[in-house]
């Protein structure tokens, strides 16, 4: 077992290093150029050049690498080109923010799953589970970001339930008391969340339910039946606390993809997390800003997968680890 | 975009002909299990609506899709008997762009499902027959292509060259999309591999890829065709997400991700232009879900009930 | 879906139960702007659009133009670092600084920091986009410490506005020690320290920005107490939290659709403005990407009559409804004085188009329905950035329009980075692009149009036009400087080297309880220190002590 992590983190390490030097000559490779002007008047090619000679731009490509990693194993990504800003304290800004909205997102996403799912099984093949069944599917069917547009047209625009964009309301937050903080915090949240989360939940539902069914023919819960257990007990008690594990194994895979994956989402709701900081740094050729949302975005995602392994190891005694 | 538009047709028949192939083992049971699903056979049926209406776009749609009528006073009209599903922003009839754009995004989609599909197979089959370094080498590359995040593959279309056209564009997310399914069918081999007449053909002396070809990737049906609907369903929503941040399909070829994302702006002014091909591509892709599941009750009996 | 209901409520009642204390009088109130985009830097010669939205409430000029925007001699001109000021001989200019004005920790502003500032502005180093509009200013020096002299190169008519007008003065004392490729990036930057009527508070990148309302500012305490801008990238996120009334500003609509919505909403008046800008599709003379003649713009008549095919006051409706002007010159609204109407710009007419072309060689010989010379298709690329919806817009306009008379026209979208590389290295063939100008027109005309242009990536020369550029920009008087400008239109519209498109003029949208809101169409916020919010009207985001 210590064996196998060892191999898995090294093996992960190297991944990394694979996916950060792919996303260094990719950037590298695409057209366009840093240091633009905001408006559409050129730059001053004088300053253009002396700009590119200090961030090292007018190097060789490999040296340009090796600089980069060398910076990197020093612990320096460096300043980003737009942002003029160390590109460690943007990352320090938006992570938290990340980790907020998949966090949240997830809550919705495996709360109402589960829910739902275990509702569906305990009334298999009755009207009201095709009905869900149809309504799970056509959620699961949305693109993302159309649903985030409607949303935020319904929600945010004509009823005004939820305030439009934004990660804290910045009039108000700073003289608000601690509850009043968390409470315009999840405000805020709540429209991206929702859109992230009720996506996956429609996911989460119908695996949620296959994984309930599976369980409720298995032969414990024929005992439990046998035994004159109520039926509520049955279901929850038996049924789906076996049916949990299967699902939350899904948890591990859902995490890397809604750290990463939720750049429209971030954008549209104008969220200051890591999608739409490297959205934008793509979108503005900013460089060591691009290198450093491609490392963390694909450690992310490595430290996922480790930990949908672990747990599905320890959901599933018959899958071990080699 | 005619290519990809035939090879759509194509991969469909040759599709269906694998599903009708596998059924004939035990044709009404598997029938059975395919339209017991109450979905797969609602979702099989607008597919095959909607793929007619994308072959047949020249004798259904009034318009040629580019067209645009009267710029000022025809300009994001609302739904009416002339224009069915209102008129977009540049004055051109939404329902014959609807109709095109089928074409272009089941196309891409397909398309891209279908490099995606046989890359994907192909090096599953590879990787698990052979194992060894074939296998290490392929795995580790499939764990590198997950690990880059999606939106770098923005970054990547970007790259490649923004003047790809939809197959340019189809092959590209095909060629980038391809490990999730070779994880699987790797898993599937793994277990294949070790069946009896695996060992017999392997001992008749049959080369390694006339095994996979007729043997191993035939008994993993189940999970190629479930991958490829899926796949399908999949791209057409990347495609949709890519016209969203401006490297989609380009003007004035219409798929439903550029007519959704050439729709943004217009969201309060004439929502129709949005939500109507938004509606269509929600639907299709509920439809490629239906019919997976379906499918996959009917390929596979071991998975039983899993219609989820 | 219960459990998700009853998380709901307490989120709702959050928001009516404030407190209505705090307060209250004359000097109360915060506005919100909702802001596209985001600064990166708020040092002056750094800055681009946004950012100078910004850091004009921070930092002041010597003398601002007025409302009725002259840039001929000092016409109009308003006092602002400088009290007053006169002209020693016919090229030196000097400035008197008023007595009261100070930097925000302190220290007197002085005729060295004018003089330290202009070196900062004129240092290649810096790279300030005002460098061009400062090179006939020779130098600037202190005669004494409230005494800033200018001494220029040349005697021109808009001597007064060059040196008035670009200059942000900057505090000497807290930027001496930093040599000049360190400003951009530098703390000062993200924390600056001005002399204007609003002082810096905080900053959250791609958040929020807020200023505070300096009490003690020299010429009259600013009425409105905080400012906030919020940052988002999308405009359409912008504009309704505007409609929303969770922002209280916004400088543009973009477009008819969202100036109908602001008009209907009860909270909103709109202000319309003089745009500055103007688009056009710039025709590129020389091979794409080489220096040879361009297959198909070289000919002019070529030219003229891709214009004539095009129905522009049609797709000026299309796009913006009867908010924007198709201009007959490259001008834009701000420039009214220039706004001849007698230019000789022919009217939309297919017919005439395609006999121009059949003449000029290119007919439909093969019968594919596009036209052709020889073996030459007669087909082009238009290129556009993917992040400006309008010109999107005409893009795919112009393509149809031009189908329609036998020219093959693809779009090259491609995000901004990537368009502006490959416009300004002369890689397209015709390219969509808006440039926003000065208030004069002597600085952005050459700059795009004359054969030695830094911005004429489309190789447009004609010595004729050249001339009266040079007329125009040194005429001693303004009817001088017209009757240039004019023959310069005269002459470029026989050249055609670009089709002009539109002019928008601009609408903003502010909250209704902000009173005595004037925008001036150069800087749209410069009167925001007059700006008030009545006693009677404040809401709760004005009463916030903090």
């Amino acid at each position: 077992m210590t064996l196998w992590l060892v191999r898995r983190v090294l093996a992960a390490i190297a991944i990394v290093f694979a996916v950060v030097t792919l996303i260094f000559f990719a950037i590298h490779a695409a057209p366009g150029t840093p240091f633009l002007p905001g408006g559409d008047r050129h730059l001053d090619p004088v300053l253009v050049a002396s700009l590119r000679a200090r961030f090292g731009l007018d190097q060789p490509l490999p040296m340009q690498f090796a600089h980069y990693l060398s910076a990197l194993v020093r612990g320096d990504m460096g300043e980003s080109f737009r942002l003029q800003l160390p590109v460690k304290d943007a990352l320090a800004a938006a992570i938290p923010n990340t980790v907020l909205l998949a966090a949240a997102a997830l809550t919705i996403d495996f709360l109402l799953g589960i829910v739902i799912g275990a509702w569906q099984a305990a009334r298999a093949r009755e009207g009201s589970d095709a009905a869900l069944t149809a309504v799970m599917l056509f959620g699961y069917s949305l693109p993302t970001f159309w649903l985030g547009l409607v949303l935020l047209l319904l929600l945010g625009d004509w009823i005004h339930l939820f305030p439009i964009g934004g990660a804290i309301d910045p009039v108000f937050h700073g003289s608000m008391s601690l509850g009043g903080r968390v409470l315009d915090r999840l405000r805020h949240l709540a429209l991206p969340a929702l859109t992230l989360g009720l996506v996956g939940a429609a996911g989460t539902a119908r695996f949620q339910r296959a994984a309930m069914l599976n369980a409720l023919e298995r032969a414990f819960v024929r005992t439990a039946r046998a035994k004159g257990l109520a039926e509520p007990v049955v279901l929850i008690r038996h049924a789906l606390s076996n049916a949990l594990l299967p699902t939350i194994t899904l948890l591990g895979l859902a995490l890397p993809f809604l750290l990463t994956g939720s750049v429209v989402v971030e954008t549209v709701f104008a969220w200051p997390g890591m999608g739409k900081l490297a959205a934008d740094a793509i979108a503005s050729r900013d460089y060591p800003m691009v290198m450093a949302t491609a490392l963390v975005a694909s450690i992310m995602v490595v430290i996922g997968n480790l930990f949908a392994d672990l747990l599905y190891a320890a959901a599933d005694p018959r899958v071990r680890p080699t | 975009m005619t290519i990809a538009n035939w090879v759509l047709v194509l991969i469909l028949a040759v599709l269906s002909a694998l599903v009708v192939r596998r059924l004939e083992r035990r044709p009404e049971e598997g029938w059975r299990r395919f339209f017991n699903y109450p979905g797969s056979g609602i979702g099989l049926g607008a597919l095959i609506f909607v793929i007619a209406l994308a072959v047949l776009a020249p004798l259904i749609a009034p318009y040629r899709p580019s067209l645009q009528l009267d710029i000022v006073a025809l300009q994001n009209r609302p739904p009416s008997w002339a224009h069915i599903l209102g008129t977009d922003l540049f004055a051109r009839d939404l329902w014959s762009r609807i109709v095109y754009g089928a074409r272009i995004s089941l196309g891409v989609g397909a398309l891209a499902a279908l490099v995606t599909v046989v890359i994907g197979a192909a090096a599953g089959a590879a990787a698990g027959y052979f194992g060894a370094a074939t296998e290490s080498v392929l795995m580790r590359l499939v764990d590198i292509g997950l690990a880059i995040p999606r939106i770098f593959m923005v970054l990547i279309v970007i790259a490649v060259g923004r003047q790809l056209g939809a197959t340019g564009l189809a092959l590209l997310l095909g060629l980038t999309g391809w490990f999730a399914t070779a994880r699987l069918v790797r898993a599937d081999v793994l277990v294949l591999r070790e069946e009896s007449f695996i060992e017999a053909a392997r001992a008749l002396g049959a080369r390694p890829w006339r095994v996979i070809a007729r043997h191993l990737l035939p008994n993993a049906a189940a999970t190629l065709i479930v991958s490829a609907a899926l796949a399908v369903a999949n791209m057409m929503l990347l495609e949709a997400g890519l016209s969203f941040l401006g490297v989609g399909v380009q003007p004035p070829t219409p798929s439903w991700g550029n007519m959704i994302a050439d729709a943004r702006d217009q969201l309060t002014a004439a929502p129709w232009s949005s939500i109507f091909p938004g509606l269509a591509l929600t639907v299709v892709v509920m439809a490629l879900h239906a019919v997976a599941d379906g499918a996959r009750d009917a390929l596979d009996p071991r998975q039983g009930q899993a219609a989820g | 879906m219960r459990r998700a209901a009853v998380l709901l409520i307490p989120v709702l009642l959050v928001s009516c139960s404030r407190s209505p204390a705090g307060c209250s009088g004359d000097f109360c109130g915060t506005v919100v702007f909702a802001a596209i985009g985001q600064p990166s830097t708020l040092l002056p010669p750094l800055g681009e659009a946004l950012e100078r939205d910004i850091h004009d409430q921070i930092f002041l000029k010597l003398a601002d133009i007025g409302p009725d925007g002259n840039t001929i001699g000092d016409k109009g001109f308003e006092p602002q670092l400088a009290d007053r000021w006169g002209w020693t001989d016919s090229l030196t200019l000097a400035f008197h600084l008023n007595p009261k004005a100070r930097w925000q920790d302190g220290p007197p502003v002085t005729a060295g920091d004018v003089a330290f500032t202009f070196r900062a502005f004129s240092d290649s180093e810096i790279g300030s986009n005002y460098r061009e509009n400062l090179s006939r200013i020779a130098s600037v020096t202190a005669q004494d410490s409230a005494t800033a002299v200018f001494h220029f190169r040349t005697r021109y008519p808009e001597m007064f506005y060059d040196a008035a007008y670009q200059l942000r003065i900057l505090p000497q004392h807290l930027l001496d020690s930093l040599p000049y490729p360190r400003w951009r990036g530098s703390a000062f930057g993200r924390a600056p320290v001005g002399d204007g009527p609003y002082r810096f508070v905080s900053w959250t990148p791609d958040q929020s920005l807020e200023l505070a309302a300096d009490s003690t500012f020299f010429l009259g305490r600013p009425h409105i107490r905080r400012l906030i801008w919020r940052f988002a990238a999308d405009p359409q996120t912008a504009i309704a939290q505007v409609i929303a009334g969770e922002a209280d500003a916004i400088e543009v609509l973009l477009s008819p659709p969202n100036i109908d919505r602001a008009k209907k909403t009860a909270h909103l008046t709109v202000y319309p403005y003089a745009g500055s800008a103007y688009t056009f599709l710039d025709f590129n003379l020389h091979a794409r990407g080489g220096s040879g003649p361009h297959p198909v713009f070289s000919d002019v008549a070529v030219r003229r009559a891709l214009i004539l095919a095009t129905d522009r006051e049609r797709m000026v409706t299309n796009v913006w409804g009867t908010a924007a002007k198709v201009p007959p010159a490259p001008i834009p609204q701000a420039w009214k004085a220039l706004w001849f109407n007698d230019l000789p710009i022919p009217a939309f007419d297919t017919t005439r188009a395609k006999h121009m072309l059949d003449s000029a060689g290119w007919r439909d010989t093969g019968h594919t329905g596009v036209r052709q010379k020889g073996s030459r298709k007669l087909a082009f690329s238009i290129r556009v950035p993917s992040t400006s919806a309008a010109r999107k817009q005409y893009a795919q306009l112009i393509q149809e329009q031009l189908r329609r008379i036998g020219v093959q026209v693809t779009i090259e979208e491609s995000d901004n980075p990537t368009f502006q590389q490959k416009y300004h290295a002369g890689d397209y063939d015709a390219a969509i692009q808006t440039y926003v100008n000065d208030p004069t027109p002597s600085s952005g005309v050459p700059q795009t149009w004359r054969s030695t242009g830094d911005d004429n990536a489309g190789h447009y020369s004609d010595p004729a036009f050249d001339h009266q550029l040079d007329l125009a920009t040194h005429a001693p008087t303004p009817d001088d400087a017209l009757r240039a400008w004019k023959a310069a239109f005269v002459i470029f519209a026989a050249d055609a080297p670009a089709m002009m498109l539109n002019a928008p003029d601009n609408v903003a949208a502010v909250d209704k309880r902000i009173t005595n809101v004037r925008i001036r169409p150069d800087s749209y916020w410069a009167y925001l220190w007059t700006w008030r919010i009545p006693a009677d009207r404040l809401i709760d985001r004005d009463r916030l002590e903090r």
